[in-house]
């Protein structure tokens, strides 16, 4: 019962708040706007009310840069009755959800602007360098250097965006925690039926991959694992034929691996590595476990937002 | 061999299709059978499969993405389908597996909705072939005549081949002619491997999938 209360009492604060900052952004917005055909009592008087109480929320949200206060200010009515309060609650997420792929975006650009900037410096110092594996040694070569300091900025920025997604991942990982690769539909000969911990050791290299510090070192460890998995099933039929691996097969057994490994930071930092490995990886093996890997994650988060 | 003489241009080669027709025999048959020139990238596992072949004055990388055909997969399938040069969308010609017909949907329909799914979520400039595959098999198994698949490719424009990954007939010829045809392209708009990896640079940053 006091899970229960407290979560309602956590439910209606969080409304308040909603309410108190949508006050605040009209209020702001009158101000900006002027705008004297809506100056009538109640209104005023409630903004001015609003006004004051609204600075704490604010500050406590201050990923809504004033761009999006404009923009809800402009777009919502002053009555605040309670069936709206649902509505304005989803806006103000989509508009923080919308903040956030911006900054992402802008950061991004800024990210690989300076990279192609440092590129284009060591090719003016060494011309040697401007083919495409000297290209390729100086992003390992900068890589690291400019992506260690701002990296907890980085991930923490992408987590933030994709927490609802997170949140479904780790909810699906704790649920079947203890789950076989049968329940992922794993094909019967590859479920490894007699062994204790099936795919143990690519579950051990999984779990290291927040451990990782470079990007390409991330992506290694991707590839790595996919490998283990390979090599799980080569050991386990040692004496007998090898079955070829496919998508079809791999896929389940990766989702396995993921639940198991119980990392759901995996999902935002593999965008990042989306984002930011250099084009030539990902055409490659890098690429296709980088992928798949995303693959099973996107089919778990599937599977988590249908329940 | 002068094979690393000659310009290379890497084509991402995406293959789908529902589960079971082959796609995965498909692409081991290709990449581990020593045609002209053979290369395999991989050494721990078995389930990324590359391999080189020398055309007139070019060197062409094949680079094979396997999918996963499973109808829960499905819905993700687009994420492989960025910057994929060449698609191949492969049928069982048979009824054989039983295991994974559908009752409702014959071959033909299934694999229209994998074209229409490659038509929509590939990059725009997405070569697509349409392969029917197991001809090793008897003819009274067959239950997609030649003509029909023909037809369908013909409709959506595509290459048409039949192969058996079980046997290998056919599969090399497929990959010579996709490239021969990319050589074709790649001289016509006269571009080199290093700028072909521009262009799929921006390409991607114009259109992010999911």
């Amino acid at each position: 019962m006091g899970e229960k209360e407290r979560e309602k009492l956590r439910d209606s604060i969080r409304e308040t708040k909603g309410i108190l900052h949508q006050i605040s952004q009209e209020y702001d917005q009158y101000n900006q706007d002027n705008m004297d055909e809506l100056f009538d009592d109640e209104n005023s008087d409630e903004s001015t009310d609003g006004g004051k109480d609204s600075e704490n929320t604010e500050k406590k949200s201050i990923e809504i840069d004033e761009e999006d206060q404009k923009d809800t200010g402009k777009s919502l009515k002053s009555s605040a009755s309670l069936s709206d309060l649902k509505s304005i609650e989803m806006k103000i997420k989509n508009l923080k959800n919308e903040a956030y792929q911006r900054h992402i975006k802008a950061i991004s650009q800024d990210i690989h602007m300076y990279l192609e900037k440092m590129l284009v410096l060591f090719t003016i110092c060494y011309e040697q360098l401007d083919c495409i594996e000297g290209k390729d040694q100086c992003y390992a070569c900068l890589e690291k250097s400019i992506f260690k300091p701002v990296w907890r900025y980085l991930l923490g920025l992408f987590r933030l965006a994709n927490e609802p997604k997170e949140l479904t991942l780790a909810y699906v990982m704790t649920e079947r925690q203890t789950c076989l690769p049968a329940d992922c539909s794993v094909k019967l000969k590859l479920q490894m039926i007699d062994c204790e911990e099936p795919y143990n050791i690519a579950v051990k290299h999984l779990k290291m991959f927040p451990n990782q510090q470079t990007l390409l070192d991330k992506l290694e460890c991707l590839v790595k694992c996919s490998r283990l998995v390979c090599q799980c099933i080569e050991d386990y039929f040692k004496n007998q034929k090898i079955p070829t691996i496919g998508a079809d097969d791999l896929l389940p057994i990766l989702c396995y691996v993921i639940i198991k490994a119980g990392q759901p930071q995996i999902l935002s930092e593999c965008l990042i590595l989306e984002e930011f490995i250099h084009e030539g990886y990902i055409m490659g093996e890098e690429g296709y476990c980088l992928t798949s890997i995303q693959t099973a994650v996107g089919y778990l988060v599937s599977q988590g937002m249908a329940t | 061999m002068n094979g690393n003489l000659l310009p290379v241009i890497k084509v991402k080669v995406v293959v789908v299709g529902d589960a079971g027709v082959g796609k995965t025999s498909l692409a081991v048959r290709f990449t581990d059978n020593s045609f002209i020139q053979h290369y395999k990238q991989t050494v721990g596992g078995n389930e990324f499969c590359s391999r080189a072949l020398d055309f007139k004055d070019k060197t062409v990388v094949f680079n094979i993405w396997d999918t996963a055909g499973q109808e829960r997969f499905r819905s993700l399938v687009p994420m492989y389908l960025r910057d994929a040069g060449i698609a191949l969308a492969v049928y069982d010609i048979s009824s054989h597996n039983k295991q994974y017909c559908t009752i409702l949907f014959r071959n033909p329909l299934r694999i229209l909705s994998w074209l229409l799914q490659l038509q929509q979520y590939g990059p725009r400039d997405l070569k697509c072939a349409l392969i029917g595959n197991k001809i090793d098999l008897d003819d009274d198994l067959r239950e997609v005549p030649t003509q029909e698949g023909q037809l369908l490719a013909e409709g959506h424009g595509l290459y048409f081949e039949e192969t058996s990954a079980k046997s290998g007939d056919r599969i090399d010829k497929v990959f010579n002619d996709i490239g021969i045809a990319l050589v074709e392209r790649c001289k016509k708009e006269k571009r080199s491997s290093t700028v072909s990896i521009c262009d799929s640079y921006v390409h991607r940053k114009k259109k992010t999938c999911c």
